[in-house]
């Protein structure tokens, strides 16, 4: 059974887009990232899965269960809004007592440790606090009752460094301690660092799916190269060949495919210098934000739907 | 009942402010008794030469005016106007105050339908009308005995406070239903103000040339206090539309929050 399933998920407010179409499948143990920029759907993906949205069309479930019919389901679930708002009149503890009482389960000593290791003082009246800390009363809330499930919605604004470090820490641990975790941001880094498998999300349609292993592989390379005479663009005509940029004598580009085509085809170009780096996940992911599309005739480009709903 | 205890501990503050307001205006009229049964006729030659309408704004029935259950009747259609604000603002808030504070993202997470999360709020949100209007009862009973040294009927007394809860219960399902309706944080005040307000001098309006059906357009009205004084029960066709429109408010909200979209803040 998936953790996270949604299937042909749809949502549209009035005429304006939400999501459309959206399958994913979210297995026992994985650390998944949701990724795209603001506005594309991410947030509407989630909330719809927690139930807060209904869908105009298609299904979303947590552990093989809709939330919206089987809201019990919720008791394994922690979430964690990218704004966080609570009620201001109250004491940190006081809403984390309130909080704990909705699971059936004594939560006191988990809230003790998480708010140790993120230094939080729970005697503070909320509205007293910066949004940094309230922040961590969100990620303490959150995972006070231990969830199986833990959906993370652009967690780490308003988190210093030094605290996005100790949320990461927090949430692998979980992970190892066998908790499936959901978590979208625009940051791509964040998710590099952090997830097994990755999806990309545009204009509310999922436009790619993969494994993080397989994206890092060797099959992607950033190049660079500077010849003694002026290059033009029809020297780089091959497939996988993304983002090329001309100028002059030099040329850079990203490089997706057998490593031995492109040496062949750079062979005859007279070179002053050549870097073959391993690129990050912006700069492989951000074409696909310009263009819009997946880079045509991609080698390795066919397989991304059976990958998304594995 | 988690949510219900701390719906109810929230509004501590707000029982306190809205009982003492209406113990409050009664010991304001109340403190006025004694001098107005005292020059009885001088008064009731005053409130003669107003205006019919100005006499209904102001709940006065001339010949009722100086015995101790036409008196309080005035008093106490203006505390039912005061009590009618308070139980608006309250149904307004109660389901929307966690769209208007974001901290839907925090409740409505929880293991729990949205059913139960209504029904809480619901009856914490009734629990502190009549908590208020009981509080306000015992001192409206105190106060009366004082002035009047128990020359009240009682049976009476108690049939003119009633309504209190009545009307509250029609504007509190209605400001509920209304909340239903709005997305985007703004101020419930002005809504529930102009409502109650609106809906008080309709009723005027509508006494001064008041048919059996006409009153229907004003909870205000339903209650007619030289009827209840007289006869001694409320009218049924009152009763009934009281019900109607509570069950129509609170259908609308539940119905409409059952499949609300539920947006965050930010």
């Amino acid at each position: 059974m998936n953790i996270v399933e949604m299937k042909n998920l749809t949502k549209h407010y009035g005429k304006e887009r939400g999501i459309i179409d959206v399958d994913l499948a979210i297995e026992q143990g994985e650390v998944f990232g949701f990724i795209g920029p603001n506005g594309a759907g991410k947030s509407t993906a989630i909330r719809t899965l927690l139930g807060l949205i209904r869908p105009s069309s298609g299904t979303a479930t947590i552990f093989g269960k809709s939330c919206i019919e089987f809201p019990q389901i919720k008791q394994d679930l922690g979430y964690l809004p990218s704004e966080v708002f609570y009620y201001d009149d109250m004491r940190v503890i006081d809403l984390l007592k309130y909080s704990a009482g909705f699971y059936n389960k004594d939560c006191s000593r988990r809230i003790a440790e998480l708010a140790d290791i993120l230094d939080l003082d729970l005697k503070k009246k909320i509205d007293s606090l910066s949004y940094g800390n309230k922040k961590k009363v969100g990620i303490v809330q959150g995972l006070l009752h231990e969830p199986k499930l833990i959906i993370l919605d652009e967690p780490t604004g308003g988190l210093d460094p030094l605290m996005q470090q100790k949320f990461f820490e927090i949430i692998m641990d979980e992970n190892k301690k066998g908790a499936t975790v959901f978590f979208s941001s625009h940051i791509l880094s964040e998710v590099q660092k952090m997830c097994d498998r990755v999806a990309f999300i545009k204009e509310g349609r999922i436009i790619k799916s993969e494994k993080i292993s397989d994206m890092q592989d060797n099959s992607y390379k950033k190049i660079a190269i500077e010849a003694k005479t002026t290059l033009s663009d029809d020297s780089f005509t091959l497939a996988g060949i993304e983002g090329l940029s001309v100028r002059g004598n030099s040329a850079e580009f990203i490089f997706r495919g057998n490593i031995n085509d492109i040496l062949r085809k750079i062979a005859p170009i007279d070179l002053t210098n050549l870097t073959i780096e391993e690129p990050d996940l912006e700069e492989i992911f951000l074409h696909y934000y310009e263009h819009g599309e997946e880079p045509a005739n991609g080698p390795v480009d066919h397989e991304e739907k059976s990958t998304l709903a594995r | 009942m988690n949510i219900f205890f701390y719906e109810l501990k929230a509004a501590r503050k707000s029982i306190a402010v809205w009982t003492g307001s209406l113990i409050g205006i009664a010991l304001l009229y109340l403190s006025f008794f004694r001098g107005i049964t005292r020059d009885a006729t001088a008064w009731k030659a005053v409130m003669s030469s107003y205006p019919p309408a100005l006499r209904a704004l102001l709940g006065v029935s001339v010949d009722l005016l100086t015995s101790p259950s036409g008196y309080y009747a005035m008093v106490v259609s203006f505390v039912v106007l005061c009590g009618a604000i308070q139980a608006m603002n309250s149904g307004l808030s109660i389901l929307y105050k966690e769209t208007q504070n974001g901290t839907v993202d925090f409740l409505y997470v929880k293991p729990i339908s949205r059913m139960k999360i209504i029904s809480s709020k619901l009856g914490a949100a009734l629990a502190a009308l009549i908590i208020t209007d009981l509080i306000y009862f015992c001192a409206a009973l105190g106060m009366m005995s004082i002035v009047t040294n128990n020359g009240f009927d009682a049976k009476i007394f108690i049939l003119l406070n009633v309504p209190l809860f009545f009307v509250q219960l029609i504007f509190f399902s209605l400001g509920m239903g209304i909340s239903a309706f709005l997305n985007r944080p703004r101020s419930i005040l002005p809504i529930s103000l102009s409502t109650v307000f609106g809906f008080y001098f309709l009723g005027t309006f509508v006494a001064t040339d008041s048919g059996r059906y006409g009153r229907l357009i004003s909870p205000f009205k339903y209650f007619d206090s030289n009827y209840v004084i007289s006869h001694g029960h409320y009218e049924t066709l009152y009763l009934v539309a009281t019900a109607i429109l509570v069950a129509i408010g609170l259908g609308v909200a539940y119905f409409m929050y059952e499949n609300k979209d539920l947006q965050g803040r930010a």
